[in-house]
């Protein structure tokens, strides 16, 4: 951006009152380009491969909208921060012992993204009518090398 | 558990894919909670004042309504009147994108001047105070305005007696 902004983080983060989340930034340029928290609270997991196995559940992740096409057009400063993200999420998953299993709850202008490496398990009437998504084991370990699900 | 690194190609190719989109993904509702009462409340920047009537003049400007302006934006009702009307509402980024879209306005200003993002331009700030000062009109009121401040007036008033009645 032409002129140094910044996003003003202060407002998601302000007040955060619960140990069992986990927050995780990404910082280039002495800015936060993207954020995302974790609940360290097993979840038990809805797909197949994840029934009845504790999932690492994504309760939030946002990147800075200098970062989105859909905001700045083509002049968007840095990219990735999703799948760097995603990669973190799986960290936490693994060191947790969930090894590397993780769910979400999308918006619907971010369906697209996850579709292509979790599997969509529809929307989640419990989860305010979002469109839920798990990553499994296997799913994790393609997505880090580079596959698709 | 170890998991298997991405390696930096890898990255580089799933980054290009992922091509600046969205990834936006839960819900802050439920895990942050306001400040319950705080003894002072924070001064509204004197820059929300300058949206607030940045985005009204514009619309009337182009002699929309309200409901009309919402509805090109396609945004909320309720968040185009707390745009216009209350300096110390913040919008989404998505609606500050809407406006900027649809009013023809530069969004990175837009985001800054919104509360989205932090100030860093001396000269846009000087720029602001001075058009929020400016833009507080001192004309008679046109007939539109009149007859919309008739008409709630009426029905405050209205209202006021149904109260006294019942």
């Amino acid at each position: 951006m032409p002129e140094h902004n910044h996003w003003n983080w202060d407002r998601k983060s302000y007040d955060l009152k619960f140990t069992a989340y986990r927050c995780i930034g990404i910082r280039c340029d002495g800015e936060i380009q993207g954020l995302m928290m974790v609940s360290t609270l097993a979840t038990e997991g809805r797909s197949a491969a994840n029934k009845r196995k504790p999932v690492l559940y994504v309760k939030y992740v946002e990147s800075a909208p200098w970062n989105l096409k859909a905001y700045v057009g083509e002049d968007t400063r840095f990219g990735g921060v999703g799948t760097a993200l995603i990669c973190a999420a799986i960290e936490v998953s693994a060191e947790e012992e969930f090894k590397g299993r993780i769910a979400l709850h999308s918006l619907p202008q971010s369906e697209q993204f996850y579709a292509r490496f979790m599997e969509d398990l529809g929307i989640d009437p419990e989860g305010e009518n979002l469109r839920y998504f798990e990553m499994s084991e296997e799913q994790s370990k393609t997505f880090l090398k580079g596959g698709d699900k | 558990m170890k998991m298997p690194e991405m390696t930096d190609e890898t990255f580089l190719r799933l980054a290009r894919e992922e091509d600046n989109c969205s990834i936006l993904a839960g819900n802050l509702q439920g895990i942050f909670q306001k400040k319950e009462s705080p003894a002072v409340e924070p001064a509204v920047p004197v820059t929300k004042f300058a949206f607030g009537a940045l985005i009204n003049l514009q619309r009337r400007n182009r002699q929309w309504t309200i409901e009309q302006l919402a509805e090109k934006a396609e945004i909320d009702l309720n968040e185009a009147v707390s745009i216009e009307e209350d300096p110390a509402y913040r919008p989404e980024p998505r609606a500050v994108f809407q406006l900027a879209k649809v009013l023809a306005l530069p969004i990175k200003k837009l985001l800054v001047l919104s509360g989205n993002a932090e100030l860093a331009s001396p000269r846009l700030e000087t720029a602001a105070v001075r058009f929020a000062a400016r833009s507080r009109a001192v004309e008679k009121l046109s007939e539109a305005e009149a007859a919309a401040l008739n008409e709630f007036v009426a029905a405050l008033v209205e209202e006021d007696d149904e109260r006294k009645v019942s």
